[in-house]
């Protein structure tokens, strides 16, 4: 299998490289777990969006206690770990996501909100206790899902094979030793629907064939592909044409 | 987007993950009460090929104050270099502190 990291696309991979708190060395009482996608056979190129996908799950409780070689536990393609019980009493501060279902606590405001995944949590040291890192709470016993997708606008006239390795990582809450800043995540984005009269949003189940592709978290805002056939440019889902070189949404 | 956004309430943010697509070339988060720039990310493309190489993200133990009573804009810059359409989206995932955050009981109790 050869890799091409140019055309690897891990949806909110960015996410994953959250580091809040000071460094230190006390991350040995994290804990991970490693997700491999399946292997994505591409043999054509694939825009944005339109690339082989898929969805795993994966429980932060079947993580393996943290080992001396700091190897994470592996969650195989296509199944979930194999937990079976919900342990109520772990949980964990995390640091970013994949997309989950989880609900988190509701808030003062009593409404439910679509929380992240896991990843990474604790950089503060128990001896630099003076400075808080930030994480995202997730309960250890939640199903996280872990979406992945591959795309293609270089590579021609050969087939490989692709495969995603996502590692998320994690701290149990009884396991830290400073304060954890809780975070929540909001998506900073907007639609701009390019033509027709109306646009999909707010659509908590969208699907690329009737509402258009997304790469949105949760909820999704996405005009029709017919509907974005003949385009300017779009902060959120659209086209950009030579020679239009921005785009200001309110 | 200052309605999409929906912020519950004054936070701070503390980590920023940037989302675009090939030909990108930054998206900012603008804050139109103060007139300033939030955070301006950049990127660098792939040469001669297509692609983003690399997408500056945000990360701040202290974070960046942010006002429910404020209106915010974001703005995203395509050069589209191919002479035909190219898909195109810019979104910002914020990660902000919560206040009202409580642990669920049974780990409260611990």
């Amino acid at each position: 299998m050869r890799a091409h990291p140019q055309i690897m696309v891990s949806w909110l991979a960015g996410l994953l490289a959250l580091v809040l708190g000071p460094a230190s060395t006390a991350v040995a009482e994290g804990r991970s777990v490693e997700i491999l996608s399946k292997t994505y056979t591409i043999e054509r190129k694939y825009r944005s969006m339109t690339g082989p996908q898929s969805m795993q799950q994966v429980l932060l409780s079947a993580a393996s206690p943290p080992s001396s070689s700091g190897s994470p536990a592996t969650a195989p393609p296509s199944s979930a770990p194999t937990a079976t019980r919900p342990d109520r009493k772990s949980s964990c501060a995390t640091r970013t996501s994949t997309s989950t279902s989880r609900v988190t606590p509701s808030s003062s405001s009593g409404r439910r909100r679509r929380a992240t995944g896991c990843s990474r949590s604790r950089r503060a040291s128990r001896t630099s206790s003076s400075r808080t890192a930030s994480a995202s709470p997730c309960c250890r016993a939640s199903r996280s899902r872990s979406p992945t997708q591959v795309l293609n606008f270089n590579a021609e006239g050969a087939a490989f094979d692709v495969r995603h390795k996502v590692e998320i990582r994690f701290v149990r809450d009884r396991d830290l030793g400073t304060p954890m800043k809780p975070l929540f995540m909001k998506a900073a984005t907007g639609l701009k629907l390019l033509e027709g009269e109306n646009g999909y949003y707010g659509v908590s189940q969208p699907t690329a064939e009737q509402h258009g592709e997304s790469c949105l978290v949760g909820q999704q805002a996405s005009p029709t592909r017919s509907k974005t056939s003949s385009a300017g440019s779009s902060p959120v889902t659209g086209r950009s044409r030579p020679g239009e070189r921005s785009i200001t949404l309110r | 987007m200052t309605q999409y956004l929906g912020l519950p309430y004054d936070t701070t943010i503390h980590y920023i993950a940037v989302h675009l697509h090939p030909f990108a070339e930054s998206l900012e988060l603008r804050d139109l009460t103060t007139r300033s720039t939030v955070f301006k990310s950049r990127t660098r493309g792939l040469g001669d090929k297509i692609g983003l190489s690399r997408v500056e993200h945000f990360a701040s133990a202290e974070g960046i104050p942010v006002f429910q009573g404020h209106e915010y804009e974001l703005v995203s810059v395509y050069d589209n270099t191919t002479g035909e359409d190219q898909d195109s989206m810019a979104v910002m995932f914020l990660y902000l502190a919560e206040k009202d955050f409580k642990k669920p009981g049974a780990i409260a109790a611990q």
